[in-house]
Order: C-alpha cells, then sequence, then structure tokens
C-alpha cells in the first residue's frame, strides 16, 4: 500500500467510518512506515485538540446591541409593496388609456391614409435620426484631425482622466469605511 | 454540538418575516453563540467577530424572505456568517493588514470554571494554539475545519455552504488536518498537545 491510499483510511478513521479489514490495513501500514506512523500521530493529536475547543460566546448585551441596529423591517415591506403598486399602476393606466384611444378612433385606424400618414412620419424620424448620427461621425473626425495636429490635448485628456479615477478611488474608500 | 430547529423557532421565523424584531431577538438569541464563535474562528479577533456576527444577523434580517424553509435555518445563517468572514479575510489582505504574532486570546477562553491554575494555564494554552494553528490555514480549508469541529455538519452540509463538491470538502479538511499537522509539529505543538489531550 503507497502512501497516498492511506490517506482516504486516515480520513475514515477519524470520522469513525473505517471498516474493520480496512482498519488492520492501516495499523499495517503504519508499523511498517515511520513517516506515515508519525503523521497519524500528529493528526490525531490536532484532532482530538480541536474536538475540545470550546464554542465561544460573544460579549452580554450582543442581542440588545444587534437588534439597535436591525433596519425598521416593516416599512421596507410597506415601500416595497407601495413601489410594486405603483409600477403597476403606471402600466395598468397607460395600457387602458391606449385601449380607450384605440376603441375611440377605430373608425379613423381602418383608413388607408391614416396608416399612410403614420409611416411617412416615421420615414421622416428616421432621416433625422441618420442626420444626427452623421453629424456625431463628422464631428468625431474634426476631433482627430485635431488631436493629430494637436498631440499634446490627447496626454492631457489621459491625465484628466486619470485624476478622476484617482478621486473616485478615494471617495470610494472613504465612504467604504464609513459603512464599516 | 447539532442545532437543531425547534417548534419554537418557527413561530419566531414567521414573525420575523412579518417584521417582529422580538421575535427575531429570540432568533439571535438562540444563534449568537455559534455564529460568534464562526466568526472568531474564521476572523481570530473578538471585535471583528462581534461585528462579523452583528452583519451576518443583520443581512439575515433583511434576506428573510429568500430564506427556504425546506433547508436547517442554522446552516442558512451560517452560511451568511462564512462568506461574510471569506469576503473580511480577502479585504483585510487587500488592505496589507495582517495579524502578526501571537493574537490576545478571546475573555471566554480565560476560563471561568473551578479548575486550579494551572488547569486553566494549560487549557488557555491548548485553546490559543488551536486559533494559532487556524491561522496558518488558507480561507476555505480554515472554513472548512470550523464548520466540521464546532457545527459537527456533515460533508454534504458542509458542500453546500461553502458551494462545492463533497470530495473537495474531504480533500480541503484532510490537507488542513496535515498541514496543521505540520505546523504542530515545526512549532513543537505536539508533544504539548498530545499531552495536553490525554489530561
Amino acid at each position: 500500500m503507497d502512501h497516498e491510499e492511506i490517506t482516504p483510511l486516515m480520513m475514515e478513521a477519524l470520522d469513525g467510518s473505517l471498516a474493520e479489514d480496512r482498519q488492520h490495513e492501516l495499523e499495517a501500514h503504519l508499523n511498517s512506515c515511520e513517516s506515515c506512523a508519525r503523521e497519524w500521530q500528529a493528526i490525531q493529536a490536532i484532532h482530538q485538540l480541536f474536538l475540545q475547543a470550546p464554542i465561544l460566546s460573544p460579549a452580554a448585551g450582543f442581542t440588545t446591541r444587534t437588534l439597535a441596529r436591525l433596519p425598521n423591517r416593516r416599512m421596507r415591506i410597506f415601500v416595497t409593496s407601495a413601489i410594486y403598486g405603483l409600477l403597476l399602476v403606471s402600466g395598468v393606466v397607460p395600457l387602458a388609456i391606449f385601449i380607450w384611444l384605440a376603441v375611440q378612433f377605430a373608425p379613423a385606424l381602418k383608413q388607408p391614409a391614416f396608416v399612410g400618414g403614420i409611416m411617412q412620419a416615421g420615414d421622416q424620424v428616421l432621416e433625422l435620426a441618420l442626420a444626427a448620427v452623421g453629424a456625431c461621425w463628422q464631428g468625431l473626425g474634426t476631433i482627430g484631425e485635431l488631436l493629430g495636429q494637436q498631440p499634446a490635448i490627447l496626454g492631457w485628456l489621459f491625465v484628466m482622466i486619470g485624476v478622476v479615477f484617482l478621486w473616485g478611488g478615494v471617495y470610494s474608500q472613504l465612504t467604504r469605511q464609513q459603512r464599516i | 454540538m447539532r442545532y437543531q430547529g425547534s417548534a419554537d423557532e418557527t413561530v419566531w421565523l414567521a414573525e420575523a418575516r412579518r417584521g417582529s424584531k422580538e421575535a427575531f431577538g429570540e432568533l439571535i438569541n438562540a444563534y449568537q453563540s455559534p455564529v460568534f464563535n464562526l466568526a472568531y474562528r474564521m476572523l481570530g479577533n473578538a471585535d471583528e467577530a462581534e461585528q462579523a456576527a452583528q452583519e451576518a444577523f443583520i443581512r439575515a434580517w433583511t434576506r428573510l424572505d429568500s430564506y427556504d424553509p425546506a433547508h436547517k435555518f442554522s446552516t442558512w445563517l451560517l452560511s451568511i456568517t462564512s462568506n461574510y468572514c471569506i469576503d473580511q479575510l480577502r479585504k483585510r489582505r487587500a488592505h496589507l493588514l495582517s495579524i502578526e504574532g501571537p493574537l490576545p486570546p478571546h475573555p471566554a477562553l480565560m476560563s471561568e470554571n473551578t479548575d486550579g491554575p494551572e488547569e486553566q494555564a494549560t487549557a488557555t494554552e491548548r485553546q490559543e494554539s488551536v486559533q494559532q494553528l487556524l491561522n496558518t490555514l488558507p480561507d476555505d480549508y480554515k472554513q472548512a475545519v470550523v464548520l466540521r469541529y464546532w457545527y459537527d455538519m456533515s460533508y454534504e452540509e458542509i458542500a453546500e455552504v461553502m458551494e462545492t463538491s463533497v470530495s473537495a470538502i474531504k480533500s480541503r479538511l484532510f490537507r488542513a488536518r496535515r498541514q496543521m499537522a505540520e505546523v504542530g509539529t515545526e512549532e513543537g505543538f505536539i508533544p504539548q498537545l498530545e499531552q495536553a489531550a490525554v489530561v
């Protein structure tokens, strides 16, 4: 039996679940292997030490101190329920209005000209959006040209970003310590 | 040391879910020692253990709605506690704070029993050895050892708390024991431990 096979036997022996025949195998190996025997002795000593270790208790008044820090659960339940209620109302009310409007204007919606008008308005909105994107892209190109001419601006940009992260980290540490 | 739920605990839990702090106070009374003990064994410091224990109860209070009654309340609560302690240990390392040298013993380790001074000194020394040995372990090994020895949890329960497999828990426990045995031998604890174990 090699050393790696001994490990599960030792574990089962510590748990008190080692079968008798395996117990004999373990003992036979320990009798023939000095290093495993020394290790087993040390592990047993550790095991006994930990079995005798007591459960520690906090200082008196722990319950009172902890209760004083508990947030108000009933208020939290009430606020959470109120928020869910408002969300529900905010979804149901517009839906009800939409259905009412649809019913009121159903005859008009059946007119082809009405639907065509909506499609035309949609096309115009899309054209405006594409024009806005094109203008932004052109603006980026202008900025790129400027940076190419004045590379120092890029350096200052990185410095400012670094300063923002630095102060953000300081703020984060200060607020974290306050919470602790 | 096995913590069993009681019929009272079921009532307290139901009341606490409805927002009763008095009912939750009963739960704190019932579990303050196991929670504090776990925190102290993980963190090695009485003040931090008290803060961690309080925080564990606060988290349990705010998350009561997520507690599944199909599982034991003690397992759920100790899981919250051990996860919080693991986070604190990671923050401690991140802030380059380390506990060096022997820790001052918890007041409870100073024996209140009627043993003579020699027996008390032996018991205190033995318990200081326990904490020093625990502090040599990686966090996940320490967690497995504490849950096994102080809470008598099965491998399956420990695996559930630590969100890993039973085989991983068995491996960690044995490696932890082996590592503590090596440290104990190097530091000269072992002859004293064997003697104390016999006492």
